[in-house]
């Protein structure tokens, strides 16, 4: 007897109101049959909405617990957040709150998500093929952290606030980059394939911007520091030279290092390598 | 048992069980690193006075090192856990931190965390900051050439120590030319250090002592000066000089092939060459676990 | 209006001396009355079986003003947490230690509680609080306003005014806020912290002002005496948390000097310096003194074991205790030189040692005090501990085996050491009424709040029975405020719009030049925004109803 171990969703019909997906995590799911995925209750708006009216449910037979969402997300929030374990993967474009707080597990968006995407992940991997909204990898609104481990990847964009607060992790941002990135930043590296926008660096107290595209302007609060850093670079340019084939040429380039935010101790760094 | 005129003995060598640690320390070339790995490891013989027990393994290339420069491997081995962590910092935060141009690396991934920059970071004076890479936590401390780049731990593993080899030989000449000739091929096997001099020792030493605050005194059924006074000695009048390789290992594995590849030289060498008889040290089975059996280090009856 | 019937219910009524006996209670249009048993009613409810007291009331619980909100803004998790509720009668409102509005009303009516004080709004803030408790529902609801810190009164005691002009300013202040009563926040220390002192003993002099704290308490408490305030001067002592600060809190008590005083959250100003830790209980002292004080009344300000807020206007010593908080953040303020404001969330521990002390304290002070009269229940919320934990706590006083188990949980030096070991004493029905209730009322001046005589506002909370106190009293069977049923087993019924209790004060008007001055000279606000009106009063307070509140009529002087 081989136990399911995967499903997978078709969207059916557009919800009128905005659903919590946060329930559909794959490792919980993993133990479920197909009649009882279908009885998950999902908050929708104020009231509840089994699963079963919003999706046609498949079970799959994959080697470890695997979710498959096809359709358009967008009004589907907390997809994966808190996710600890298994795999994820949508099809289209999905919400607000993207991986929020996810602990180990791959989730892969084909689309663009909305907001707060990876905002305090914790761990494991999270990619969107598309754009992703404000505050990818920051905070939720008053909390002291962002995002505190785990890589995020995305293709497209960025918005604003990318990385506010972020403490742990890696972002790779193969796309351009909002306005206020990496502010408030307290820690982890970033890796920007694009531009940014203005005020990039913002409170940055530490961490590291890594930009492998366009070189940006330095503002004010940042200072050059001119010392051999060809051993940090080593140990971080191979690094990210694995993560991702659009960096494959970092550990070869010797980078500029700037420091700062100055007026929040100018403990971060960014390394330009552009 | 003989081979190539040279004799060897029907007997073990005894060894105990240790921590150890190894560490990579890499540099803007390899006179450097070797530099900071001589200082780190000098005064390191013996436990019984110098805290731990360490050596240099190997050469890094530079393609071997995780910052892709050239390096250098070292072995630390001590009694316990804590006084290894000791020694490990003092050495570390004297001699590689203050060595030019140096970082130093864990060179174990599996086993108990010790601090590495951990401690040291505070030389930074709070400029220190950290970088956590692959899920390894580096510390950048700013120095005067740069910044010292310190993994914040290394590993610390049960480990084997006090495997030996003692070799008789005609005369001094003799003596020093095969111990020289053992170390180099011993040197070549991973995992292991020969912690004294040169790789060689020549105060072999008994447990216990006619004065009772001491634990440890003169091989007397080694010293030739004692061949006729001794109340046993274990050697032949065509003896005038016996020397001692000590071996320090990762794993027991290691410790024997290390001995192996010391007995295979001197073989090799043949008895004509002056080490004429091959023995080794142990206190009767009673203190350590580990018994390399010299005969079985060459695969039992066989070989050669 | 309707008639309702409460039929077969013990009765706690401590007010008029009614102690658990079986009768009927009828309301009608609001208010208490009694009915002819062949009466026909609107609404009969059987709650034979059940215990029935009046509403409670909640002296000291900090539900209103900037340094609530500033709380809530630094603990957003504790509103994230999504909890199920009444689709119909609830709107949005979360958190725990730090409860929006909304969600402070419907929890306090869950218990049976319908009234709560707001102990600390500043005089420059009197609007925001006022705002703030108007949009908690179902609570009738008042503020004492912080005086004894701010620039004019320290300079009209400093200079030697006449002490009639400070009583008119105290009067002024009164009712210029629509306060309830007055609170001395750590007196003259909070102004002496922005003189960089860090420490003010009650003898001790405010460097600028060269005035102790035992003027500034004589003084406030003389002038309330003579204004015919009935609450008694809300006392936050100097030193609070400090070890040995019982030192200055019977220093503040003989600074009364006979008047009437009332100390607040007293479990924090109640600590000795003996023991290895120079933090022991000095709840014997206290008790001592307070029982030979008969002009003294007390709320403890229980601490509870977990997450929560302090929030205070002791910016002194919230200052002193940021680096304590967790998670490891702090907020301090001054408001128009008027007071202060400290934020610090904290936690308390019951493997630390300081904390498990004060624990004990606080139960040693509920059980050893031999006057219900003059003690009040409280946690001082949120600082000690959210509102929410009443129950546990009136479990804690009543159940001396349910004490026992959670005292074994303790940091173990403090488990085998301290009296409260000793001490087997449980509160009945009638003790908790009178705490919860009757007390506060009296402390109050509420004369129709707090009992259930004939003619009494038709507050009422009805509790099944249990042995499980904690259960009883978290879940009452019926509610009802102001003769309306509000809440039925946990669920509501109704949410209506509860009332302001303000005292009305006669005061020498001539002493609004003096101010007028000051305010011009000083403030960023105008004089003439000062005063809340009474149309305006009724607007902040959403349209409830205005509970004005008569001084006595024991004015003294002129």
């Amino acid at each position: 007897m081989s136990a399911v171990q995967g499903f997978r969703l078709r969207l059916r019909a557009q919800p009128d109101f905005r659903v919590d997906l946060s329930p559909l995590q794959p490792a919980v799911l993993a133990g479920l049959d197909v009649v009882e995925v279908a009885r998950l209750e999902l908050r929708h708006a104020n009231a509840h909405v089994e699963l079963g009216e919003l999706f046609d449910i498949d079970a799959l037979s994959s080697e470890a617990p695997e979710l498959r969402i096809e359709g358009d997300l967008r009004r589907f929030d907390r997809i994966g957040q808190g996710m600890d374990g298994g795999r994820l993967s949508v099809s289209g474009d999905v919400g607000d709150y993207l991986g929020a707080a996810m602990r180990s597990g791959d989730i892969v968006v084909e689309g663009s998500a909305g907001h707060l995407a990876a905002c305090e992940m914790a761990g494991g991997r999270l990619e969107v093929r598309g754009d992703v909204g404000d505050f990818a990898a920051g905070a939720l609104p008053g909390s002291m952290d962002g995002m505190r481990g785990g890589t995020l990847v995305v293709r497209g964009k960025a918005g604003a606030r990318c990385g506010d607060r972020m403490r742990r992790g890696t972002v790779l941002l193969l796309g351009d980059a909002g306005d206020f990135c990496a502010s408030r930043m307290v820690a982890g590296t970033i890796v920007l394939a694009g531009s940014v926008g203005t005020h990039c660096g913002y409170g940055m107290r530490r961490g590291t911007l890594v930009f492998a595209g366009p070189a940006p302007d330095v503002p004010a609060t940042f200072a050059e520091t001119n010392h051999d850093i060809r051993v940090m670079w080593a140990l971080l340019s191979r690094s990210l030279s694995k993560l991702h084939p659009a960096f494959e040429g970092l550990p070869g380039r010797e980078p500029r290092r700037v420091v700062g935010d100055l007026a929040a101790d100018g403990k971060g760094e960014w390394l330009i390598a552009g | 048992m003989v081979r190539n005129d040279v004799t060897i003995d029907p007997t073990f060598a005894e060894a105990f069980p240790m921590k150890a640690t190894r560490v990579l320390i890499t540099a803007h070339n390899d006179t450097w690193a070797r530099h900071a790995a001589v200082a780190m490891t000098g005064f390191a013989t013996s436990v019984i006075a110098c805290g731990c027990e360490a050596g240099i393994e190997r050469m890094l290339s530079a393609e071997e090192t995780p910052d892709g420069r050239p390096g250098i491997s070292v072995l630390l081995f001590s009694m316990s856990g804590k006084e290894l962590a000791k020694q490990l910092e003092r050495r570390v935060g004297q001699c590689v931190l203050t060595c030019p141009t140096t970082a130093i690396y864990a060179g174990l991934e599996e086993g108990e965390a010790v601090a590495l920059g951990k401690n040291l970071r505070f030389f930074g004076d709070g400029w220190q900051i950290s970088k956590l890479i692959d899920g390894r936590r580096y510390w950048r401390v700013p120095v005067m050439d740069g910044e010292f780049v310190a993994q914040e731990t290394t590993a610390v593993v049960k480990a084997v120590g006090g495997g030996n080899l003692l070799l008789l030989a005609r005369d001094t000449d003799a003596a020093l030319a095969g111990a020289e000739a053992a170390v180099e091929a011993m040197r070549a096997v991973p995992g292991v250090i020969m912690p004294f001099p040169g790789g060689v020792v020549r105060s072999g030493s008994k447990v216990g002592s006619k004065y009772a605050s001491l634990m440890a005194s003169t091989n007397d059924a080694f010293c030739p000066a004692l061949m006729p006074l001794a109340k046993k000695t274990e050697l032949d009048v065509g003896t005038r000089c016996v020397m001692e390789i000590v071996i320090d290992g990762l794993t027991e594995a290691d410790v024997s092939a290390a001995m192996r590849a010391g007995i295979e030289a001197l073989v090799a060498r043949g008895g004509e060459a002056g080490v004429t008889r091959i023995s080794a040290g142990n206190y009767g089975g009673k203190l350590g676990p580990f018994h390399f059996h010299l005969h079985k280090l060459l695969g039992a009856e066989g070989g050669l | 209006m309707s008639t309702i019937r409460l039929k077969g219910g013990r009765v706690y009524d401590p007010a008029n001396g009614v102690d658990g006996d079986v009768r009927d209670i009828g309301m009608r249009d609001g208010r208490i009355v009694a009915l002819h048993p062949q009466e026909e009613v609107d609404h009969e409810y059987d709650v034979s079986g059940c215990v029935v007291m009046a509403g409670g009331i909640d002296l000291h619980t900090h539900i209103g003003g900037g340094k609530v909100n500033l709380a809530r803004m630094m603990l957003p998790e504790d509103h994230r947490a999504n909890r199920q509720r009444d689709p119909l009668l609830e709107l949005a409102s979360n958190g725990c230690c730090t409860p929006g509005t909304l969600e402070t009303g419907y929890r306090y009516a869950q218990m049976g509680y319908t009234a709560a004080f707001e102990p600390a709004m500043l005089a420059a803030n009197a609007r925001h609080a006022h705002m703030e408790m108007g949009d908690t529902p179902i609570l009738d609801h008042g503020a004492y306003v912080m005086l004894g810190n701010e620039e004019l009164f320290l300079e009209m005691l400093a200079r030697g005014e006449d002490f009639e002009r400070i009583r008119d300013y105290v009067g002024w202040s009164i009712d210029a806020s629509k306060a309830m009563g007055v609170k001395v926040v750590n007196p003259g220390g909070i102004s002496a912290f922005k003189f960089n002192q860090r420490k003010l003993d009650v003898d001790e002099n405010h460097v600028h002002w060269q005035v102790t704290p035992r003027d500034v308490v004589h003084t406030l408490a003389r002038a309330l005496t003579e204004l015919g305030v009935p609450h008694p001067l809300h006392i936050h002592a100097s030193n609070l948390g400090v070890a040995g600060n019982i030192e200055s809190t019977l220093a503040t008590i003989d600074a009364l000097d006979g008047l009437p005083g009332h100390l607040t959250h007293i479990q924090f100003h109640s600590y000795g310096k003996e023991g290895p830790k120079k933090f022991s209980s000095a709840t014997r002292q206290l008790i001592e003194k307070v029982k030979a004080a008969p002009n003294v009344s007390i709320d403890v300000g229980q601490i509870i074991f977990g997450q929560t807020v302090t929030a205070s206007g002791d910016t002194m010593r919230q200052f002193a205790n940021a680096d304590l908080g967790s998670p490891r953040k702090y907020v301090g303020g001054d408001i128009e030189c008027d007071a202060g404001c400290g934020v610090v969330p904290f936690r308390y521990r019951e493997q630390s040692y300081v904390n498990a002390l004060q624990w004990a304290i606080g139960l040693e002070i509920f059980l050893l005090m031999d006057d219900p009269w003059r003690v009040v229940l409280t946690t001082d919320h949120p600082n000690g501990g959210p509102f929410t934990s009443y129950p546990h706590l009136i479990r804690l006083l009543m159940d001396k085996s349910f004490r026992d188990e959670q005292l074994a949980r303790l940091h173990p030096d403090v488990a085998a050491s301290v009296d409260l070991r000793e001490i087997g004493r449980e509160l009945s029905l009638y003790d908790i009424a009178i705490m919860t209730r009757a007390a506060p009322a009296r402390l109050l001046g509420l004369a129709d709040r707090g009992q259930l005589g004939v003619g009494a506002a038709a507050d009422i909370a009805v509790y099944r029975e249990d042995a499980d106190r904690q259960a009883m009293f978290a879940t009452p069977e019926y509610v009802f405020k102001d003769g309306r049923l509000v809440a039925r087993q946990g669920r509501l019924e109704a949410v209506p719009v509860g009332g302001t209790h303000f005292l009305e004060t006669e005061f020498d008007p001539g002493i609004e030049k003096t101010i007028e001055k000051y305010a011009q000279r000083h403030l960023s606000v105008s004089y003439r925004n000062a005063k809340i009106g009474k149309d305006e009063l009724c607007s902040c307070a959403n349209g409830g109803a205005l509970l004005a509140c008569k001084v006595h009529g024991r004015r003294g002087g002129k």
